[in-house]
């Protein structure tokens, strides 16, 4: 008989599905939110426990989704890592939405905010199938709900031009999934398993083949590249700033908070449970993620310094975030991918609350989204100006904030041993021009943004009210909530970062 | 007093005054943003060539076909690897398929192996995919319903005109042979979803057919007369409540399973129709949605409505 | 290995060779054609591609369908093919249903607005009335 929290992963996925499809009977847009924020709190509260009695325990566990286990059924493996995360995906899904309710009100239409919410709901569902999948399938099949469910959430601000970054998106994604179904077949072709528990020894044999290392670098590239293209790796992130900044602000927050997120904690367990870290970095991929990683950290900065659309800017700055994570994770050691995972946490949190801090100063100039009509929005709006300069001085690494533990952790992870001279170097370098570039950009937003001008004007030459704006109650909430949670990471961090590491051992 | 050069240039970078930003009066916007029926009809040389973008286009094109035809190398090699097609003893043939199909019939119970696969052993993985055409059931509606940001009153006249037109003059033949076809193509569609477990077939074939009956319908006798009986209600409860006898179905196999509790669902009589547990539900259930989402595809693209 | 060592296993492996030489087409229509219905055309081939690849890891010379006729027999390996690639065919196959349908309705929303269907000309009218 198995402990009955052993069954919080299995019921969190079908929570999530079945209240999407039950949203689909109320037409009216209030109660979709009100069901979708009901169930992110369930699933958050279901998750947090599932956290709590593996972390305690130090254990992870399967759960045969059926009277089937290993080669034959699907499976759901749990353990401290993936419950995390999931958690964190919920609160993030449930600050956003709490945080950009006024800009989706105005930006969607009455009558199709309930098919907002659906996505929305599906999406949390995809997140956690993804995050405890043991069964390379079912990634796939989850990928794709993930994928319509995050195209629909960038359409949903129906003009021409969200249309248009939407079809971008999903035809890079649906080149990514492609080229990842297809190095998951090659897998099942080669060594006749699709779940985890089962491809683990079956690879381990096909590496003693010497013979057989040709096939396994190119298709272990393929699913990787395949992940890569759908988490915006440069050079493949040309859809990202588009699709990020022209989204309604909830959905900018969770398209780079918390769904980038998703297919690289597929990438992860791919490479700790199907492969070992140090299989794939004796294949080459890892060398090609690092890589990749380390361009991403320097060309999204330097695209967002020369950026003057404020949510753009913000989308430039995900795509070398999304590099922090490569980089971590191209160094194929345990220390290297729990700061992947670090870095993943925080940024799911910094990067949202940005969005929405930025959503509200933009709500607070007249809806101008240039940097320049910012100057001041700070006074205008506070909450929105605090949450803006907390999470941009995370960005910059500015000491006991997330962002500032994260490249702590990833200089540890370059700097040990056993990590070849030239990664080391570049690992470095990068991520102090990546530091340096970030100050560089967000340093005099933040200063302009609490620029105090004795007459802020639009471009037409009107004059904001001081008092017009009011964010609300949630949108203070899910900001001040952002914002502590940004600033317990960068305090507590060793605590955390051993619980990761813990947690890494485990996968 | 004059003040420094580096003084000057951080002033200038804290301010954020640089160039590249548009001057805060002398930058206009267009106020509103262009109309449809605005928007410029182009039949002749395309923007494109006037604008002069293309070398630089080429030359990208060229680099990527360039990087598909090494990554085809790449591809082809691998498979030159791959075990021979074909073989008897391949990877795929282990003890995975070995317990579908000798196990299949008695652990699940449907003579069809496939369907024993893809709705009990690997169920999981079927809801999420019909999970997946009802999310894109919902994108489409998302999308193409009529609203006043998509369908102008130019549109919504033009297409009451010509469903005006189409009443007008039916055409004969179609609706003649549509009434006496009919009943035929919806037993079809019924015989292969009910037999999905004994036969080839299932919920996802019959209710593509079922889908593709209702599509006909609409066409031979009217958009008005397939709504008098399939209109937005009917179209949400089918596919809601199919969608959750589905989920409620797989649920509790999966919670019983997994927890090593009895399955109370009898199995039946290999090869009967009433056989197989859960198959025989989900098999309906799953056709009703389907047929319910084709039909929906269908009309949204040409009405914006059911 | 030689290379016409790789020349005669490709011929052996001849529906493998062909649904990867249709992967790369399809992928390199989804990337490079400008026109939007031609992309999702191309994301059908794709699609195929894979399900030809699946199905053939699935094919053993002289087996059957995995149907079974007369439940009395005991089935074995030797009689029918391995039902596992058929069934994830399938739900590949639904899956490509629904992403052509999204796609081909966000064509349709494009060339209402734009009147043209190629990405370059759309971006351009886009990036004029953009706010």
């Amino acid at each position: 008989m198995r402990m009955f929290y052993e069954n919080f992963p299995f019921f969190c996925v079908f929570l999530a599905l079945l209240s999407g499809i039950l949203t689909t009977l109320v037409r009216d847009g209030k109660k979709a939110r009100a069901v979708t924020l009901a169930m992110l709190l369930c699933a958050a509260v279901l998750n947090g426990a599932v956290f709590l009695e593996t972390s305690l325990r130090n254990v992870n566990f399967t759960y045969a989704m059926g009277a089937f286990p290993a080669p034959w059924g699907n499976e759901l493996r749990a353990g401290p890592v993936e419950s995390m995360l999931c958690t964190v995906f919920c609160l993030v899904m449930l600050f956003s939405l709490m945080g950009g309710g006024k800009d989706l009100e105005e930006d969607i239409l009455p009558e199709k905010q309930n098919l907002y919410y659906i996505m929305m709901d599906l999406l949390a569902a995809s997140l956690f199938a993804l995050s405890y999948t043991n069964d390379m399938f079912t990634g796939y099949v989850f990928i794709e709900i993930n994928t319509i469910a995050a195209c629909s959430i960038v359409m949903a601000r129906d003009c021409g031009q969200t249309i248009l970054a939407t079809i971008r998106y999903l035809i890079m994604s649906l080149v990514g999934s492609g080229v990842f179904l297809f190095g998951v077949s090659m897998l099942y072709t080669i060594t006749g398993h699709l779940l985890m528990p089962s491809l683990y020894p079956a690879v381990t044999a096909l590496f003693d083949n010497d013979s057989l290392h040709y096939p396994l670098a190119v298709l272990s590239g393929m699913m990787c590249v395949g992940l890569a293209v759908k988490s915006a790796l440069f050079p493949f992130h040309t859809w990202l700033p588009t699709a990020h900044g022209s989204a309604t602000t909830a959905s900018s927050a969770v398209l780079s908070g918390v769904v980038l997120k998703g297919y690289i904690i597929l990438l992860i367990k791919i490479m700790c449970r199907v492969f070992t870290p140090e299989e794939i970095g004796s294949l080459g991929v890892g060398s090609v993620l690092f890589v990749l990683g380390a361009c991403a950290m320097i060309y999204g900065s330097v695209w967002a310094v020369r950026e003057t659309h404020a949510k753009r800017m913000i989308a430039y700055s995900s795509v070398a975030q999304v590099g922090y994570i490569y980089l971590g994770l191209g160094l194929c050691t345990p220390a290297g991918i729990t700061a992947a995972i670090f870095q993943i946490v925080a940024h799911a949190f910094t990067k949202p609350l940005l969005f929405i801090a930025t959503g509200g100063l933009i709500r607070a100039s007249g809806h101008q989204k240039k940097l320049y009509y910012l100057r001041g929005a700070a006074w205008r709006n506070v909450a929105a100006g605090l949450g803006f300069t907390v999470g941009g001085l995370s960005m910059v690494g500015l000491p006991l904030l997330a962002g500032f533990v994260t490249k702590l952790v990833l200089g540890q992870a370059a700097l040990a041993e056993e990590i070849p001279q030239w990664q080391m170097i570049t690992a470095l370098a990068a991520i102090a021009v990546s530091s340096l570039l970030n100050a560089w950009y967000y340093l005099p937003v933040i200063l302009q943004i609490w620029k105090k001008e004795p007459e802020p004007r639009g471009p037409e030459g009107e004059v904001y009210d001081e008092h017009k704006e009011n964010p609300g109650l949630s949108f203070r909430t899910a900001v001040l909530c952002m914002s502590i949670v940004v600033v317990l990471l960068g305090c507590l961090a060793r605590p955390f970062v051993q619980l990761i590491a813990r947690g890494v051992a485990l996968l | 007093m004059k003040k420094p050069l580096w003084y000057e240039k951080l002033e200038r970078w804290v301010e954020g005054d640089s160039p590249a930003l548009p001057e805060p009066l002398a930058h206009v916007e267009n106020p509103e943003p262009v109309k449809e029926e605005e928007a410029p009809v182009q039949h002749g040389p395309s923007l494109l060539r006037s604008a002069g973008g293309t070398a630089m286009n080429r030359l990208t094109t060229a680099f990527g076909i360039l990087c598909c035809a090494i990554f085809a190398l790449l591809m082809l090699t691998t498979v030159a690897y791959l075990p021979r097609f074909g073989d008897a003893d391949n990877a795929p043939e282990n003890e995975t398929s070995r317990r579908y199909i000798e196990q299949g019939l008695e652990e699940v119970g449907a003579t069809n192996l496939v369907t024993n696969i893809i709705l009990v052993y690997r169920g999981f993985d079927t809801y999420g995919e019909s999970c997946v055409l009802f999310l894109g059931a919902t994108a489409v509606i998302m999308l193409l319903e009529a609203d006043r940001k998509n369908t102008s009153q130019k549109d919504r006249l033009a297409l009451r005109r010509s469903d005006a037109l189409d009443e007008e003059e039916r055409n004969q033949i179609l609706g003649h042979i549509t009434t006496v076809l009919m009943p035929v193509i919806f037993l079809y569609g019924l015989y292969i979803l009910c037999n999905g477990h004994l036969s080839p077939g299932g919920g996802f074939a019959g209710g593509s057919i079922l889908g593709g009956a209702l599509i006909l319908c609409e066409n031979a006798f009217g958009a008005r007369r397939v709504q008098s009986f399939f209109n937005h209600k009917v179209y949400h409860i089918i596919k809601v409540g199919a969608l959750i006898l589905y989920a409620v179905l797989i649920c509790y196999t999966i919670y019983v399973g997994a927890n090593g509790l009895p399955n109370l669902i009898p199995l039946g009589t290999p090869g009967s129709i009433l056989s197989a547990g859960i198959i025989l539900p989900i098999n309906v259930a799953v056709g009703l949605e389907v047929a319910c989402t084709m039909y929906a595809f269908y009309t949204y693209f040409g009405r914006g409505d059911l | 290995m030689e290379l016409n060592e790789i020349l005669r296993h490709l011929a052996e492996n001849r529906f493998e060779t062909a649904s990867v030489l249709l992967f790369v087409v399809g992928l390199a229509g989804m990337l490079f054609n400008r026109n939007l219905f031609k992309k999702v055309v191309s994301m059908g081939f794709m699609d195929s591609a894979i399900f030809l690849f699946l199905t053939s890891a699935g094919y053993v010379e002289g087996r059957i369908a995995p149907i079974i006729a007369d439940p009395s027999v005991p089935a074995t390996v030797e009689v029918y093919s391995n039902p596992l690639p058929a069934g994830l065919v399938l739900t590949g196959i639904v899956v490509s249903v629904s992403f052509t349908a999204f796609g081909l309705a966000l064509t349709q929303r494009l060339y209402k607005k734009y009147h043209s269907l190629n990405i370059d000309e759309i971006m351009m009218q886009a990036r004029k009335s953009e706010d």
